[in-house]
């Protein structure tokens, strides 16, 4: 193949994406749920003037 | 003319729409301090991180520059996406500048630089990273509004009106929100961008196929198509552009440095940009191929594109079929509205937290500050709106980027390596990298726009300019540095 280093780029670029989107999908939305918990359970109360 | 069906197409957007302006405001109840606002407590953890940094980095703008790369450059457009990875990888890797920055527990970089070199620096940094910023982000209206306008089919004549649609939605929830909205809504956006981005490119890819691409772009362009050395137009200087641009943005453009900022500690900072360092492959790679699909096709069939950079977005109208073109509007919608929203908030943060600093010195309470940032996004909103009708693009939209960019990225990537890693560096070295690092760039753009200057200004080109104004600023932080030392004794 003439052009095999912008091909094999392209393709490796596409999978390591696809798998990407379905890991960050899944385990963004768990992170989420922990960001959301961990400052929801915070008593830190505000500044005040 | 478009294959866009307001019934299907426009159900789809607009649940997308619904969706993530709701989540966006929904978690609007967790913020309670300024610090929930601007880094969102300080608790997010790599694979939101990356979620979010990627969907910042990707907006229509953005999409449509590098599609205009490949249309023009063919698969050598894609060099930009490979030092970014590049040096994103390495600083993620090496924890270079990063990790000490993040150990610092600073909001901002000119924070970190009142540390050092005092707080006239950390004022003159705010200035020059906001001035860039804005200039940046100025274009990103009128891109995201031409590109809906024709995929979409709307007559240019709406152009404002969407532009303005658009800035409120995402202005509604960054205000309310902060950098928890941002987050949340990056996450969505990331997911639906993704999708949209990968079954589009797919398919162009199984319509026109590949090899036939790539004797399109040999046909077309020629040997430079695949190899940006050859290229007369993508020459040398571009491509040390590309390099000293990569890692200086990936140092210090507020929104990716942020997303370290924010990680809950350094080593999720540089694991987040590890994880993150092959989107921005994906990021020039997947336009750069839309650029040279549109090559493909309106070359294949004998039709002169006007304007380069609109290539892209009307192949698009014409060959995606009804229901995936809902999808893929959906998805660059998904793109804008983050890259916007974490632009909004990044450059509102150095007012605040740098520029104001002078002002509120740190004392005001959390309600004041919280009060403050909204109303500091809400201008910053009037502004784009306001500079993305006014000012005219002339030649590339990512070198428009480039330009812009480098009025901070030169000097704060100097004054940011010096920081951390020279003892010598002084206020002196600083605020000469500064005013430095910002007269170049802003006089070619302002020589670039007067009649008389506009014949010299192109034969010298942006690259060569660029690549000078990284040089001279450091240069300048060397002997300003060396000169109050030596003074000083």
């Amino acid at each position: 193949m003439e052009h095999w280093f912008w091909t094999t780029l392209i393709f490796l670029t596409l999978a390591w994406y696809l798998i990407v989107t379905v890991i960050v999908g899944i385990k963004g939305g768990q992170d989420i749920r922990d960001m959301l918990t961990k400052l929801g359970g915070e008593k830190e109360t505000p500044k005040k003037d | 003319m478009t294959n866009f069906n307001w019934y299907i197409d426009g159900s789809i957007i607009l649940l997308y729409l619904a969706g993530t302006i709701t989540a966006g405001l929904w978690v609007r109840k967790y913020v309670r301090k300024v610090d929930d606002f601007l880094v969102a407590g300080r608790s997010v953890n790599l694979y939101l991180g990356i979620a979010s940094l990627s969907a910042t980095e990707f907006g229509i703008a953005t999409c449509m520059a590098n599609a205009e790369l490949g249309y023009k450059y063919g698969f050598a457009g894609i060099t930009p996406g490979i030092a970014l990875a590049a040096a994103m990888f390495i600083i993620g890797w090496t924890g270079f500048c990063i990790k000490p920055l993040r150990e610092q527990k600073v909001i901002t970089l000119p924070e970190l630089f009142e540390n050092k070199f005092g707080e006239k620096v950390r004022w003159a940094s705010g200035v020059v990273i906001v001035l860039g910023g804005l200039l940046n982000m100025g274009v990103f209206l009128r891109q995201a509004g031409d590109y809906l306008a024709i995929v979409c089919g709307f007559d240019p004549i709406y152009l404002e009106l969407i532009m303005t649609a658009i800035l409120i939605g995402i202005a509604i929830y960054t205000i309310l929100g902060g950098m928890l909205s941002v987050l949340v809504t990056d996450y969505i956006q990331f997911v639906v961008m993704s999708i949209g981005l990968i079954a589009v490119v797919g398919l162009l890819i199984f319509t026109f196929g590949w090899n036939e691409m790539i004797d399109s772009s040999e046909r077309l362009i020629g040997e430079g198509a695949f190899n940006p050395f050859f290229n007369g137009e993508y020459g040398v200087d571009r491509i040390l552009l590309d390099l000293f641009l990569a890692f200086a943005s990936v140092l210090t453009w507020q929104t990716m440095i942020s997303r370290v900022l924010a990680a809950k500690d350094s080593t999720t900072g540089q694991k987040i940009y590890k994880g993150t360092s092959p989107f921005f492959l994906v990021r020039f790679s997947l336009p750069a191929l839309l650029g040279i699909a549109a090559l493909h096709y309106f070359g294949s069939e004998g039709i002169a594109v006007d304007n380069e950079i609109l290539a892209m977005p009307n192949l698009l109208a014409l060959v995606i079929p009804v229901g995936l073109i809902g999808i893929l509007v959906a998805a660059m919608l998904a793109a804008d509205m983050s890259t916007n929203s974490s632009y909004l908030i990044a450059w509102s943060s150095v007012i605040y937290n740098d520029i104001m600093r002078p002002i509120h010195k740190g004392l005001w309470s959390d309600k004041k500050g919280l009060l403050w940032n909204r109303i500091l996004i809400g201008f910053i909103g009037i502004f784009l709106l306001l500079y993305g009708l006014w000012y005219p693009m002339k030649g590339d939209l990512w070198v428009y980027l480039q330009v812009t960019g480098t009025i901070y990225l030169a000097s704060m990537s100097v004054i940011l390596i010096a920081a951390c890693y020279w003892k010598k560096a002084n206020n002196w070295g600083a605020i000469a990298a500064i005013v430095t690092g910002c007269i170049i760039p802003v006089g070619f753009l302002i020589l670039q726009q007067v009649e008389a200057t506009q014949e010299q200004m192109a034969a010298i080109g942006p690259y060569k300019i660029g690549v000078a104004t990284y040089l001279m600023t450091a240069l300048a932080m060397w002997l300003g540095s060396i000169a109050k030392h030596y003074l000083s004794k």
